[in-house]
Order: C-alpha cells, then sequence, then structure tokens
C-alpha cells in the first residue's frame, strides 16, 4: 500500500501471461510472488547474481565480468551484482539464513527437489512464460523444475547422464581397444580384471563417502532395472532384484576379482582425482566430466574415455543430472524478471545468434576451455544441431573419441534422481555400498532390508 | 616498588612455579625413588635400563612421525610409495615445498592462519585483560553477575551452541552483519573465552588491593591504573594467556571450516584436508611438514613457556 | 545481559538503593562509565558469541525453519533425533570410542610422567618429546596418520606388518578395526597435554610424605601407591572427566580420516550433528541433538563430580 507499484510501463516482454491481481507488491519480500502482482520490466531493478569465477581462474573471470557488462549495456534498468557465490551442501543454508543468496544462483538437479518442498525457491511460471528461448528447451529436462501442479521453480542450465569414464591410456596399455569400450557389465568385470593385472591402476572404482555411495549405487540399478522409489515417492523400493545384482557386482569386483583397489571410502574429490591421476581404469560418473578431468585436473584430452552406462536386458536407462539456476525466494516480481532474463542472456544466447555462439567459442578457446565437450543438450535436438553447426570449425574437444557415447546419448532415458528425500536415500545407501566392498560376508539382503525400513519410515514422516 | 613485583608472585599458578623453579637447579631433589635408593645397584640399573627404554620409545613414537614427514617431504611420491622406510634413494628433493607454495598456495593459507592467530590474540587478550580487570579490580555492582555469567559458560559444552553461534555468526541480531568470510567471524568467538577471563582475573585478584589504593590516590584514573601498573604486574600470565590463545587458533578446525567457506580466506587446517586428494603425495606431505615445523620450532625455542603455559593450565583446570 | 541492553539504566537502578542521588551525571562522575568501558569488550563478545548462542540453541531446538518462515514445532525436533536409527549407532559409536580412548590415554600419562619425573638428567628432553606431538595441529596429525593407515602395502603399517609376514590390514577401512585406529592416533596427539600437567603436579608433592613413608620402610612400588597417587587424586579425577567429556565431542578425526565410514562404524555424535545442520540444513534436529548430548555431559560430570567426592570424603 506504499506508494510502490508503478503501473506505467506496458508489460512487453515477458509479463504476458502474468495473472493480474491488485495485490501489495513492490517491496514485497517474503510475499508469495505468484500473488501475481503486475510486473514492470522498465523499473530500475538491481539483482545480484551468483556463480562468477574465482580469482583462481583469472580467465573465465574475466569472461563473465565480460558478460556482466555486455548485459548491462542492454538492459538500462537492471543493475546487475556478481557475486562468487556457488552452490555448497553445506553452505547453502547459511545463504538464506544471513539473507545473502543472491537473486540469481545455481543448484545442481539434485537439490531443487528439496528445495521446492521446503519453499527455498521462488516460483518463477509466470515470468518465464512467454519467452521463447525458454520455452525451447528439452522437455524432459524441464520435468525436473516443474512440481506436480506445474509450477516452474527454475531453468536447467547444463544437464548431463551418467556414463562409463575409462581412461583410453590404461586401456591401451593393457592391451584392450579404447574405441571398443565395454557394453556389458561382464565386459566391464573382465576389462576391470584386465587393466588390474596389466598396469599399476585399479581396474575399477566407485565413490562411497557424503552421499555419492548411494548415488552412483542408484545409477547403476537404473541401469540393471529399478529404480529406487515410486514414482509418487511414496514407497521406498531399494530392496530389489536389480540393486542386490548391483552389489553382487560389487562383491564379484571387489573379493573374487580384487580390482576395485584397497582403499573404499572415497568420496567425490578422491575418485574424480583418482581416475584423471590414471590411478583408476574405469568408474561410473558423470558423462560431462570432460572440463572438470581435462581443464581443472590436467588429464591428458586423449586419455578421457567416455561410454554410455552399460544396461542389463531390463535396464531401464541412465540416471541424469545438472545445474539448474533458481532465484531467491523472497525476490520482487520484477526481480524474478530481471532474472530470467539474465539467465537467458547467460547461458541461451549462443543458441539463438550465431554471432554469439562464435564468440563464447572463441572466447573459451583463447581461455584454454573445452568447446563442446560431451554432455546432455538442455535445448532441444534441433537447436542443438544448429549450435554444433555454427561453431564446427572450433570445436577443440576429440570427439571422435566418445563416438559410441554421443550417437547413444539420445537413446538411452534419462531418469530423474529420486523425487523425494534423494539425498537421505544416499545417505542411507553409503554404508551399505561401504559394507560390501569392507567385509567380505556383507549379507546383502539384510541390509538392504535394513536401509528398506529406514527410507520408508523417513518417506511415512513426510 | 619492589615490593611490587614480588607481591603478585604469590598468585596461585607463580608460586607453584616459583617453589620449583629454585629446585630444578638443585642436584638433589626428592621423587618416589630417594638418593638412598639409588645407591642400590639393582634400583640403579632397573632405573636407568627403564629410563633408557623410555626414552627411545618416546623418540621412536612421538618423534618418529615427524622424522618420516620429514622424509616423505623431502621424497618423491614412488619412492615414498615404495619404499616407505627407505631414506632418500634419490637424494633429497626439496622441490616438493616449492611446489607446496605454488601448486597448493600454501602461502596464501600460511597468510590467512597468520591473521587469524594474530586476529585471535589481540582480541583474546583485550577481553580477558579488560575483563579480568573489571571483575577482579573495579568490581562495579554487576561485576558478581558477569563472573557468575561467564564461570557458567565453563560448565556447559561448547557442542551445545555450535549450530546456534554459526547461526549468529551468519546474522549478528540487532547488526544484520553477516560475518561470514570474514576474519571476524573467527576472531571474536574465540575471544570470548571464559577460561581465559577467569585466568586472568583470578590473578588480577591476588594484586594486593592497597597498590591500587595507593595508586588513586596519587591522582592515576582507571586506564592508567589499567595500563602502567596492573599490565606489567601481569606478564606471566599475560604470556600463558597469550601462547594458549594462539595455539588454540593455529589448531582449530571445525569453527574455521564453518566460518570461513571461501578457499581464499582459509587457514592450513581447513586447506589441507580439502586439497589432499588433489595433491601429489610428496608435494602433499611437503605442506604437511612445514605446517608442522612452524609450530615444533617455537616449541623447540620456548619450550619452557610452553611446557609452564600447559602445566599451569592444567593446575586452574584442577 | 541486562547490562548490555540498557547499560546506564541498569547500573542506576542497581544504584538506587545504595545512594539517594541516583542521576547518571553522578553515577559518570564516579567512573560508572569507565568502569562500563572496560567491561564492553567481555560483555559484548560474550553476550553475541557466548551467551546469546547458548540461549538461542534452546529455542532453536523447538523451532523448524527454512530462514523464510520459522515455525514452533514443540518437541518434534528431538522426536525425530529419538527416531533417527543412525542415532544409536552414533551414541554406541562415540561411547566405545570415548571409553577406549579413556582405557588408553588415561593411565599411559601417569605412568609416562611418574617415570619421567624420576629421570634427573634427561627429565627436560622427555616432557619436550612427550610433548612434542601436542604441538602439532591435529589436522595434521589426522592427515599424517591417514597416510600412515594406508590399506594398501604401501602404507606406513602395513609395511611393518609385512616385515613379519602379515597383513595388509585394511585399517580405516575395516569395521571393526576403525574406532581403535583412531583412538590410537587420538591418543597419540593429546597424551602429552596429561603428562605435563601431571609432571607439574608430581613436582608439588611435599617431600616430607616420600621421606615419611621411606623411614617407615615403604618400598617404591608402596610409595607410588601410597603417596604418589593420592597425592594426585584430585588432578586425576578432574582430568579422566575433562579426558570423558574431549573424547565424547570427537569430531575432526573421523571427519578428515573416514567421513564417519565404513558402515557408519566411526560416525559419532558430533558429526551427526554436523550432518544435520551442514549437511541437511535441518537446524532444528541439530540443536535438539547438541541439546541432549549437552545435557548428558552435564549430567555424567554431575554426577561423576558427586561420586567422586563422596567417594574421597568417605
Amino acid at each position: 500500500m506504499r506508494r510502490t507499484t508503478r503501473r506505467a510501463a506496458p508489460l512487453a516482454l515477458l509479463g504476458v501471461a502474468a495473472v493480474f491481481l491488485s495485490a501489495c507488491s513492490g517491496g514485497g519480500s517474503g510475499d508469495d510472488p505468484t500473488d501475481g502482482a503486475p510486473v514492470d520490466t522498465d523499473a530500475p531493478v538491481t539483482i545480484s547474481v551468483g556463480g562468477m569465477p574465482t580469482t583462481e581462474n583469472p580467465e573465465q573471470r574475466a569472461d563473465f565480468e565480460r558478460q556482466v557488462e555486455d548485459f548491462s549495456a542492454e538492459h538500462d534498468n537492471i543493475t546487475v551484482e556478481a557475486e562468487e557465490t556457488q552452490w555448497e551442501a553445506d553452505t547453502f543454508q547459511a545463504l538464506l539464513a544471513g539473507g545473502t543468496m543472491p537473486t540469481v544462483m545455481q543448484v545442481p538437479f539434485t537439490e531443487i527437489g528439496a528445495l521446492i518442498e521446503r519453499g527455498q525457491v521462488a516460483d518463477v511460471t509466470d515470468q518465464i512464460t512467454g519467452s521463447t528461448v525458454l520455452e525451447q528447451l528439452n522437455p524432459t529436462v524441464m520435468d525436473v523444475v516443474t512440481d506436480a501442479d506445474g509450477r516452474i521453480y527454475g531453468v536447467p542450465i547444463a544437464a548431463y547422464t551418467m556414463g562409463l569414464l575409462y581412461n583410453r591410456a590404461l586401456f591401451e596399455q593393457a592391451g584392450l581397444d579404447p574405441d571398443a569400450p565395454p557394453q556389458t557389465w561382464d565386459e566391464v568385470r573382465s576389462a576391470a580384471q584386465t587393466i588390474d593385472e596389466a598396469t599399476d591402476a585399479q581396474g575399477f572404482g566407485t565413490m562411497t563417502l557424503d552421499n555419492t555411495g548411494g548415488w552412483i549405487l542408484s545409477t547403476m540399478s537404473y541401469a540393471f532395472g529399478s529404480t529406487m522409489q515410486s514414482d509418487d515417492g511414496t514407497t521406498a523400493t531399494l530392496d530389489n532384484p536389480a540393486t542386490t545384482e548391483v552389489l553382487e557386482f560389487y562383491r564379484s569386483l571387489r573379493w573374487e576379482d580384487n580390482s576395485m583397489g584397497s582403499n573404499f571410502l572415497l568420496n567425490y574429490d578422491d575418485a574424480v582425482n583418482a581416475f584423471a591421476a590414471g590411478q583408476m581404469g574405469m568408474f561410473v560418473q558423470g558423462a560431462d566430466n570432460y572440463s572438470n578431468m581435462v581443464v581443472n585436473r590436467g588429464m591428458d584430452p586423449q586419455d578421457f574415455g567416455v561410454a554410455p552406462l552399460p544396461q542389463t536386458d531390463d535396464g531401464l536407462g541412465t540416471l541424469g543430472g545438472g545445474t539448474i539456476s533458481i532465484i531467491n525466494p523472497t525476490a520482487t516480481p520484477e526481480e524474478i524478471a530481471a532474472g530470467l532474463e539474465w539467465i537467458e542472456f547467460k547461458s541461451f544466447l549462443q543458441y539463438t545468434d550465431e554471432e554469439v555462439a562464435v564468440a563464447n567459442a572463441e572466447a573459451r578457446i583463447a581461455d584454454g576451455l573445452a568447446v563442446a565437450a560431451p554432455g546432455l543438450p538442455v535445448v532441444n535436438e534441433e537447436v542443438n544441431e544448429q549450435y554444433l553447426g555454427w561453431i564446427d570449425s572450433l570445436i577443440n574437444v576429440p570427439r571422435e573419441n566418445f563416438e559410441l557415447y554421443l550417437s547413444t546419448v539420445e537413446e538411452i532415458p534419462l531418469i530423474p534422481e529420486p523425487a523425494v528425500k534423494a539425498q537421505e536415500l544416499y545417505a542411507t545407501l553409503d554404508p551399505v555400498v561401504q559394507a560390501v566392498l569392507t567385509r567380505e560376508d556383507a549379507d546383502i539382503p539384510q541390509l538392504l532390508g535394513d536401509a528398506q525400513n529406514t527410507i520408508q519410515a523417513a518417506l511415512d514422516v513426510g | 616498588m619492589t615490593n611490587v613485583t614480588t607481591e603478585p608472585a604469590t598468585a596461585e599458578p607463580t608460586r607453584a612455579r616459583r617453589r620449583r623453579a629454585p629446585a630444578e637447579d638443585v642436584r638433589d631433589e626428592r621423587s618416589i625413588i630417594s638418593t638412598m635408593d639409588r645407591k642400590s645397584p639393582l634400583v640403579r640399573g632397573v632405573v636407568a635400563v627403564a629410563g633408557g627404554l623410555l626414552l627411545v620409545a618416546l623418540v621412536v613414537t612421538c618423534a618418529g612421525p615427524l622424522f618420516w614427514l620429514f622424509k616423505a617431504a623431502t621424497s618423491t611420491s614412488t619412492e615414498t610409495l615404495a619404499q616407505p622406510f627407505g631414506l632418500w634413494p634419490s637424494g633429497l628433493h626439496w622441490e616438493n615445498v616449492t611446489a607446496a607454495w605454488s601448486t597448493v598456495r600454501f602461502g596464501t593459507y600460511l597468510r590467512n592462519t597468520l591473521i587469524i592467530c594474530a586476529g585471535s590474540w589481540f582480541f583474546g587478550l583485550l577481553v580477558a585483560t579488560t575483563g579480568g580487570y573489571g571483575i577482579a579490580i573495579l568490581r562495579p555492582a554487576y561485576a558478581k553477575v558477569v563472573e557468575i555469567a561467564v564461570l557458567a559458560t565453563l560448565f556447559i559444552p561448547g557442542v551445545i551452541s555450535l549450530v546456534a553461534l554459526y547461526l549468529t555468526v551468519v546474522n549478528l541480531p540487532l547488526l544484520n552483519v553477516n560475518l561470514l568470510n570474514s576474519f571476524w567471524a573467527v576472531w571474536l568467538p574465540a575471544s570470548a573465552s571464559a577460561f581465559n577471563v577467569l585466568l586472568v582475573s583470578r590473578y588480577f585478584q591476588a594484586i594486593p588491593r592497597e597498590l591500587f589504593e595507593a595508586a588513586r590516590i596519587d591522582g592515576a584514573g582507571s586506564f592508567r591504573v589499567f595500563w602502567s601498573l596492573v599490565l606489567p604486574l601481569a606478564k606471566p600470565i599475560l604470556g600463558v594467556v597469550s601462547l594458549l590463545t594462539i595455539i588454540g587458533a593455529y589448531k582449530d578446525f571445525l569453527w574455521p571450516l564453518l566460518a570461513l567457506p571461501d578457499h581464499d580466506l582459509q587457514p592450513i587446517s581447513v586447506a589441507l584436508p580439502r586439497v589432499e586428494s588433489s595433491t601429489d603425495l610428496g608435494v602433499f606431505m611437503a605442506a604437511l611438514f612445514v605446517s608442522v615445523v612452524i609450530p615444533v620450532a617455537l616449541f623447540l625455542v620456548f619450550q619452557r613457556q610452553f611446557l609452564r603455559a600447559a602445566g599451569s593450565a592444567g593446575a586452574i583446570k584442577g | 545481559m541486562v547490562a548490555l541492553d540498557d547499560p546506564p539504566t541498569a547500573a542506576r537502578t542497581r544504584a538506587r538503593p545504595v545512594r539517594r542521588r541516583p542521576s547518571a551525571v553522578a553515577w559518570v562522575r564516579r567512573g560508572g562509565l569507565t568502569t562500563l568501558v572496560f567491561f564492553l569488550p567481555l560483555l559484548l563478545t560474550f553476550a553475541y558469541f557466548s551467551w546469546w548462542p547458548i540461549l538461542r540453541s534452546l529455542v532453536l531446538s523447538l523451532q523448524q525453519t527454512n530462514f523464510i518462515v520459522t515455525e514452533w514445532v514443540g518437541l518434534a525436533n528431538f522426536e525425530r533425533v529419538l527416531a533417527d536409527p543412525l542415532l544409536l549407532t552414533a551414541v554406541w559409536n562415540t561411547t566405545y570410542f570415548t571409553l577406549l580412548a579413556v582405557a588408553i590415554g588415561f593411565p599411559v600419562p601417569i605412568l609416562l610422567a611418574v617415570l619421567i619425573a624420576e629421570m634427573r638428567r634427561t627429565r627436560g628432553f622427555a616432557s619436550v618429546l612427550a610433548y612434542l606431538p601436542v604441538i602439532i595441529p591435529p589436522v595434521v596429525s589426522v592427515l599424517l596418520w591417514k597416510t600412515f593407515y594406508r590399506p594398501d602395502e604401501a602404507g606406513l603399517f602395513n609395511t611393518i606388518l609385512g616385515w613379519f609376514g602379515l597383513g595388509p590390514l585394511p585399517w580405516l577401512n575395516d569395521p571393526d578395526l576403525v574406532i581403535p585406529a583412531i583412538v590410537v592416533q587420538a591418543t597419540w596427539a593429546s597424551f602429552g597435554t596429561a603428562v605435563i600437567i601431571y609432571l607439574a603436579t608430581l613436582m608439588t608433592i611435599r617431600t616430607e610424605l616420600y621421606e615419611a613413608a621411606e623411614i617407615d620402610g615403604a618400598s617404591i612400588l608402596r610409595r607410588f601407591w601410597h603417596v604418589t597417587l593420592p597425592q594426585m587424586r584430585g588432578i586425576l579425577l578432574i582430568m579422566l572427566l575433562l579426558q570423558l567429556i574431549g573424547t565424547f565431542q570427537v569430531f575432526t578425526e573421523p571427519y578428515i580420516m573416514t567421513g564417519g565410514g565404513p558402515e557408519n562404524r566411526s560416525m559419532t555424535l558430533l558429526l551427526l550433528i554436523y550432518r544435520y545442520a551442514f549437511v541437511s540444513g535441518d537446524y532444528g534436529r541439530a540443536t535438539a541433538l547438541s541439546l541432549l548430548l549437552a545435557l548428558a555431559l552435564s549430567l555424567l560430570s554431575a554426577i561423576y563430580l558427586w561420586a567422586t567426592r563422596r567417594w574421597s570424603t568417605s
């Protein structure tokens, strides 16, 4: 009721489908933005955006700063404050607690369910409708940010599916053909044995700490034929034959072949570093890890191999994930609109504008970054093909090494992570994986039965 | 003034030391085994053998791991893995240490550690001395209440407020300031140490009050008395508090881990576990070694002060 | 706290009954303000970083918050803590850890201190050696031991076992070895403090007591038993309690070495609190568990002090 609502400008760009209600808007901190205040997209607004690369990566940082400048030049009324804020499991809550969460920041796919559930993310449905670019996103990926009522809570900006990463150099050393990666789990097992015997590296590896054990176990279960939860998220189904088979698979590699090394307390960094350093022949991991391995961890580009995640006859597909740009739940409708503008500019302009696509690719090359690294496109196939055509001559990644993966990436269905309490599920499964790897006599049915009860109890509490 | 300097020496912590100090110099100090016993060859033999064994055991268990760390820090990773007990098969490799500086950015973390130690020391002393002065010497009407409130926190296990302290630092009540990712977030909570305040105020209490009356009659105000009379008298206890605070700050892990998520601000203790898996073993051992060398060198130089601080900390706890 | 909220008023109301001229000016003139300035650093830091967080814990444990909306939930947080199957695991692990740590870490420093006290020429050297591990930052010591415990043949301990044709043992990877392995490291890192404190106490035992015992014909061992130990009883009892309380709050070692694994066999209570709060963002549940732990420790201390007092007076 203060003199906050300015209704002068027509709601040209984004507000087309917005619901007009004459509720108190503007200052609106803590107001539910879906109450539908009219959005004035020309009013001056300041947004803070997270994800600015740290000073440890000066080139990427310069690139980011340049984009902020370009964006500001195009949008007179929007002031952008760039921040280094990044999503981290143990600091995200503090951002909310301290009121320092930026207007726009990135979170992994895994988190969005819990954020929606806890009301810690803004509903952007009203502001997103009408944006041509954002409507061209890959529908499977959009499902992740949409709740049961069809409300949208963010914009997926990057996606990946899980694949089998393998070290091509170790394959060659062991006399295996790096262009013919294993396509069944039996082949994985025998390749692991061969690598373990022929090289100093361990053949196969898996992470077990900080919820990664459960994450990979779920991925494998999908490939062996079962999800871990009913679709509505009310029933735990982790005690199933597929998961048992996966654990038996682990057990054979660990206790019969001894091809999984000797340390079974590995977190994400431990495993990724071991792989990049050539100490691990194969492991299951996001297929989009090219940049992470090559650019960040110094792996030889020619050593990086990625294969589609092998599927058994019952295999359902592969687990997928990615990054979502979300908006601060306390943002005003104007801030939401401005935030979406920024997301569109930052992450999608290259799909609609050839010049931007080429300029971005050139800048990435100049900064020593990868162009067209293997991954799952967030835009639909058509748009992606067009984009790859534009930058064809600039691709600096040995895509011929990922032939098999790239040709099948759209074929293997993407199965999202469990919808409800995924992290609790993973945390409960970590010890199960650890048990199988550290105790020869681990009782798999018993372990899964207990985990099933624990998770079911957690789901029942709601 | 001569009188002045001897009087506070009767303060508890010093008395024990004073009694001990001369005794250490005297050759015939008394313990369980008497001089008489030592005349028996059996006793002497047993004592010598036991003493010898004890020393060897202490050298192996306490200095051994450090020596191994030095060896690993100056050997290549392959050597350390292939021959854990081999002594420099290919000579000394100091390049690990330089690599720790360049690839692990050890210099940054070391600087952060020093900043954290210095700030914690300064604010720790500030709070302990001014607070101790207020409680023990100025004694306004509310001093007793404050003292009890401070004392009470000593009996409440620290774990109780970990989460709440974090949320407080993230958003300071009334001020609405977020201290996360600033050194204040480490300095200030560390300075609210009930142990230090009580250590100092107990010491101050032992200073005879006539001294202050006299100074006041001479026209000295509270600040003068504090600065020129009390602080100089309290040097021994300030040394103890300084040492305990600095060691505490150097060692702390969980709190800086929570308060300083920004990698550029993290002290050694927080950064080392984070970089462990991505760092070459030899380089990592070198980083560990440098982190150990600094406090160990200080300890060897100031061993008497260190051991006294440890001993008197125990005396207070008792 | 009162003094902090409104310092002049608080001081004034306290002064009122004493003197009949309660003006602020008089209070300032008497030096009240200067005194308050001296109290300020302490009051501010304690209010913000000690007293308020303790009070806030009590409040938080009854709330559930997403930092946008905060709800009072009564005892629901406590119920959720007690319903977590991990709680029992963590309580058991922590208790096991504490008992093992005290079983090794309590008697060893006593013996060492007594032996070192008997060493005339090398006493200084021996105490320096014993204190050396304490000087090392815990994180460094944990990381160093983590490399010692490497589960493959390249590990230091496995190399030693190898000399005797044993092993390799998986150490931290073994559900049954993990806690003992961490206890050994933790004891190594901390026994020096206790040794130095006991040494300081030993030096204050009055020599007449030993002389009297000797004249009575007490053997060396009997002197230890009847003079040394009783004289050290006060400090021993306190140190035992402090060790119990300290080890009950173990965090750094399992956090860095094992992350609570394998199979949650090194999941301790503090690690669980850390997970609730800083991984799941469930601050209500985390504070509820903190309060329970603090309550248990306080109870333990109270019972312990009461019992030992009775025992020493009887």
